[in-house]
């Protein structure tokens, strides 16, 4: 398959993010873009200082927390973790995607 | 929200916050260089592939400053840094354009002031847009605003959309005796609920009962505030006590509160006393006694209309209709009632004026800011490849012109500042020439909504005057700047011309106020020439009043006067005395239904009025009034003699046009009327002062018909204010209680009768001079700017045989090319403007072409002078090092 280059949108990379967190609690920023380089298979290949932004506007939406901590080689980094709010926004999120591919879905088909 | 609150946060602490993003994205880097180490990568691919995995690191920091913080507010902060220290780096520009706006924005703070409280502010009364003036109109007599009683009671008893009425009148000039130096007081009568109509509460005691608004009942008395601190001692037990006003003992009732304005600017009142009309008056009472006309005012009821209430106040009347006496019926036929908002009675007379001041600054304004901006843009010009390298590193267009516009700020702010203090300024100085069409000009002050309008006018300033250099500053053609072609570039070539458009409208508008000057000029110097009819120098007026109560027969008056005229001539450096019941620019004694032999006999109401004076003997001689024909007054004109009367000369040309009026009766042909014959004509007087037309006039003696006004006219042979105390003792000396009050030279008096047309004159001519120095520094600027554009084509055709007279007529040439549109559209744009001036002109018209010319003269002298240096400039070109520069 080819791999998804470029930008991706605003909205579905913060989807992403908050689902990485939901899973994996706790996360730094390199953490989180490992783990999405990941679970798509490498198919995403992103500027991984993307997140960056991405993760402030979360932070200013009150989906998630940040907190300084020590990483694992002892450095210090900043931890992101999922708030009330945001799990919330999270199941929302997914249930409105699901509709979304549901009914493109049926569309192309249809068509 | 909440992430509008975050970003707002985002603009604090950001040195600290930066420290954090570069910790988190270093160790981001450190992190994913270590993956690559474990993946085997050299240290040195290793750090490249983590750089590339990232992604720019400075482009991923902005856009994450730019959601951090509110990039507005960071820009905005950037762009007034920058503007700063531009100015700092320009200080002579920064000077110059901060006094130019100043000086537009101060003005329009000083007129704007005076325009809020004058005619903006509401009145200090409660409620006040309920509050209406209500008068007659009758359209067969001179007009009158006032209301007859009977109509005052019918409304007062059945109108029934109003909360009340009252009224207020004169009358009630009196004389304060019996505590020290006697005092003529100016007063009001006032009905019993006139203040409670406004609203008011007096600061000590009460108001006036009805009972004691009734003739016969008790005699009571409100004074003012200032009378109270003056006379009164400010004692705080002041009420209750009595006081003797004209001979007779009132009783204090009550203190008006300080900075009460009376609603009527005819009258200035340190007391009030009750109007004492029946409120019974009607058609009915026959008793002529009981008519009077009285000023009246109205409190509507909530939701009523001025309207309504004008209909209700027809139909009252017409109701009673029948009652009235048929005289009275064929004087009011085609009456209206006529209803105005009291504020708007109020704010009346001075409403022209403002306008024109308003108007003035107006203009003044608006060529600041054109000034400012050619001035910017002439600036502007040595920014081009600044702003060029911004645009070529991505920078929008409007972003450049917002950055050009925002950097307006720091000016912006230092010349609100600056218009602050003018303002303050103008301000004392409008107050210390207090005009007289202005009234309550004290009350003017900077306050919170006149600070408020100079912020707004001072924004609205900048935006205008950043607009022009902020357009076209950020038109940058990219390929021409950074080629560095110079001065031959196309947006060089459209700043020219854009400035030579704003200094071409700066030129149409000092014109349009050089011209509104000129003509408010050559009213006044017309108005300073007028023959006032007599001789002005060194004449000392003063007044008194023989009241009734201390002088009830006539032959006491006479005896009065002539004791005193004797005591005044004897006084050194009096070189005669004389008085009269009226005196030129107090207006007539009285003004009389008369009878004119030779003229039909006319019923009563409808005989010609005519001024009256009854004069002491040398009252012509006193005054320098040149005798035409017939005798002046003499000791034989006694009343037992026979009655006489002199008339000026506009009275013979009226009624007596072809005939030679001595020896021609006047007066009233039936006792108790006197017939009085005609024994000398005079010389014309403007007894209302310069401004208003000659009239009519009869003059009587005053010992056959003593009249208790008594103004007193001494001509001296050194300066007349000295002789003001001696004249006093001399009035002291033959009645101790006799008050004397209102001293002034006749030079002062005509003065202040053409204070308005002075101030007038003044103060647009100070903008005028103002606007020619604008324009002036506008045409400088272009012309020069020009020729240092052009040095290499001057260079040129110098080179080429070009004389020093041809150089100088290319430089003068074009500013007088630039001046003669300007004067054009000048000459045009004040035809609708100067209409703003036809009501306070004497003389001139508004296209008066004199005024015109002379308003062109001058800007077309200024535009040759501002020529001057830039000629100069042009001249010392020299033709090698120009072609060289190149």
């Amino acid at each position: 398959m080819d791999r998804i280059k470029g930008e991706i949108l605003q909205g579905t990379l913060d989807l992403m993010v908050l689902k990485v967190l939901e899973g994996m609690g706790p996360m730094h920023g390199y953490g989180i873009a490992r783990r999405l380089e990941q679970v798509s298979e490498n198919l995403l290949e992103l500027n991984q200082g993307t997140l960056y932004p991405a993760l402030l506007r979360l932070q200013q939406r009150g989906w998630i927390n940040s907190k300084w901590g020590a990483s694992e080689n002892n450095r210090r980094a900043r931890f992101y973790s999922l708030t009330k709010a945001g799990r919330k926004q999270l199941a929302t999120e997914e249930a409105s995607w699901e509709r979304t591919s549901a009914l493109m879905a049926r569309v192309l088909e249809g068509s | 929200m909440r992430i509008l609150l975050w970003r707002f946060m985002g603009l604090f602490r950001k040195t600290r916050l930066e420290h954090e993003l570069d910790e988190e994205v270093r160790s981001h880097l450190e992190m994913l260089e270590q993956e690559y180490l474990r993946r085997g990568m050299s240290l040195q691919e290793a750090r490249y592939a983590a750089l590339r995995s990232f992604g720019g690191v400075d482009q991923i920091k902005e856009r994450y400053r730019e959601q951090r913080g509110l990039p507005f507010v960071d820009a905005f902060f950037q762009d007034v840094r920058y503007g700063w220290h531009g100015l700092l780096r320009n200080p002579g520009f920064a000077a110059v354009a901060i006094m130019t706006l100043a000086l537009g924005i101060g003005a329009n703070t000083a007129i704007f002031s005076v325009v809020h409280a004058v005619l903006l502010r509401p009145l200090p009364y409660r409620n006040p847009s309920r509050l209406v003036y209500v008068s007659e109109f009758w359209p067969h007599e001179t007009p009158v605003k006032t209301v007859p009683n009977p109509d005052f009671a019918n409304w007062s008893e059945h109108g029934r959309l109003f909360d009340g009425l009252a009224a207020y009148g004169g009358g009630a000039e009196v004389n304060l005796t019996g505590m020290g130096e006697p005092e003529r007081l100016s007063g009001a009568r006032v009905t019993a609920d006139f203040f409670t109509l406004l609203g008011v509460e007096p600061f000590l005691g009460r108001s006036f009962l009805r009972e004691e608004d009734r003739p016969g009942g008790r005699k009571a008395v409100l004074i003012s505030y200032e009378l109270w601190q003056r006379r009164f001692g400010s004692n705080l037990k002041v009420i209750g006590s009595t006081v003797q006003l004209d001979g007779d003992l009132y009783t204090i009732v009550g203190v008006t509160p300080a900075g009460f304005r009376f609603p009527d600017d005819d009258f200035r009142a340190q007391v009030f006393l009750p109007m004492l009309v029946a409120r019974v008056a009607d058609w009915k009472s026959p008793d002529p006694n009981q008519f009077r006309l009285l000023r009246a005012l109205a409190r509507l009821r909530p939701g009523v209309t001025p309207e309504q209430a004008r209909a209700e106040l027809t139909a009252l009347v017409r109701a009673e209709a029948e009652l009235e006496p048929p005289q009275f019926k064929r004087m009011r036929t085609g009456m209206e009632v006529r209803i105005t908002p009291l504020s708007e009675r109020l704010a009346a007379p001075a409403r022209p004026i403002l306008l024109i001041l308003l108007s003035s600054v107006a203009l003044l304004l608006i060529m600041s800011c054109v000034n400012v901006a050619g001035m910017q843009l002439a600036r502007g010009a040595t920014r081009q490849r600044e702003l060029a390298v911004r645009a070529a590193l991505g920078a929008r267009r409007s972003r450049l012109a917002a950055q050009l516009l925002m950097e307006n700020f720091v000016l912006l702010i230092a010349a609100a500042g600056v218009a602050v203090c003018l303002g303050f300024a103008g301000l004392r100085a409008l107050r210390s020439l207090a005009p007289p069409q202005i009234p309550h000009l004290e009350l003017a002050s900077l306050d919170w909504t006149v600070l408020l309008f100079t912020l707004i006018v001072a924004t609205m300033t900048g935006i205008l005057a950043g607009l022009a250099p902020a357009l076209l500053g950020s038109r940058v053609e990219l390929n021409e700047i950074l080629k560095g072609s110079g001065a031959q570039t196309g947006s060089a070539q459209r700043q020219h011309r854009v400035r030579s458009i704003l200094v071409t409208s700066e030129i149409a508008l000092a014109l349009v106020l050089l011209i509104g000057s000129g003509l408010l000029t050559r009213s006044l110097i017309h108005l300073i020439s007028v023959n006032p009819g007599f001789n002005t120098h060194r004449l000392l007026t003063l007044r008194l009043t023989l009241t009734e109560r201390a002088y009830p027969k006539p032959e006491q008056k006479d005896a009065f006067l002539g004791a005193l005229l004797v005591r005044l001539r004897a006084l050194p450096g009096v070189r005669s005395a004389a008085a009269g019941s009226g005196l030129p620019t107090l207006g007539w004694g009285s003004l009389r239904g008369t009878d004119i032999e030779g003229q039909p006999e006319m019923p009563p109401g409808l005989r010609p009025d005519i001024p009256c004076d009854t004069v002491s003997t040398e009252y012509f001689q006193t005054l320098g009034i040149p005798l035409m024909a017939g005798r002046g007054f003499n000791q034989q004109d006694r009343t037992s003699a026979a009655p006489v009367a002199i008339v000026n000369q506009a009275f013979a040309r009226e009624f007596f046009s072809r005939q030679n009026p001595i020896g021609k009766h006047v007066g009233r042909r039936s006792p108790p009327g006197v017939w009085r014959e005609i024994i000398g004509v005079v010389g014309n007087v403007r007894q209302l002062g310069p401004s208003q037309e000659e009239s009519p006039e009869i003059y009587i003696p005053y010992q056959q018909e003593p009249n208790e006004d008594v103004n007193l006219v001494l001509r001296t042979a050194t300066g007349p204010l000295g002789l003001v105390a001696p004249v006093k003792a001399a009035v002291q000396a033959v009645d101790p209680a006799q008050p004397v009050y209102d001293a002034a030279t006749m030079d002062q008096r005509l003065s202040e009768s053409m204070a308005p047309q002075r101030f007038n004159a003044l103060l647009v001519g100070v903008f005028a001079l103002a606007a020619l120095g604008l324009a002036g520094v506008g045409i400088f600027g272009v012309l020069a700017y020009s020729v240092a554009r052009r040095t290499s084509e001057i260079g040129v055709r110098v080179a080429l045989g070009a004389s020093r007279a041809q150089v100088m007529r290319l430089v003068v040439g074009e500013g007088l090319r630039l001046c003669g549109l300007g004067v054009v559209l000048g000459l045009a744009g004040s035809v609708p403007l100067t209409r703003l001036l036809g009501g306070v002109l004497f003389g001139v018209g508004p296209s008066d072409p004199v005024a015109l010319a002379a308003a062109s003269a001058a800007l077309v002298l200024v535009a040759v002078l501002a020529c001057y240096i830039p000629a100069r400039r042009a001249l010392s070109v020299d033709p090698m090092t120009a072609l060289r520069h190149d």
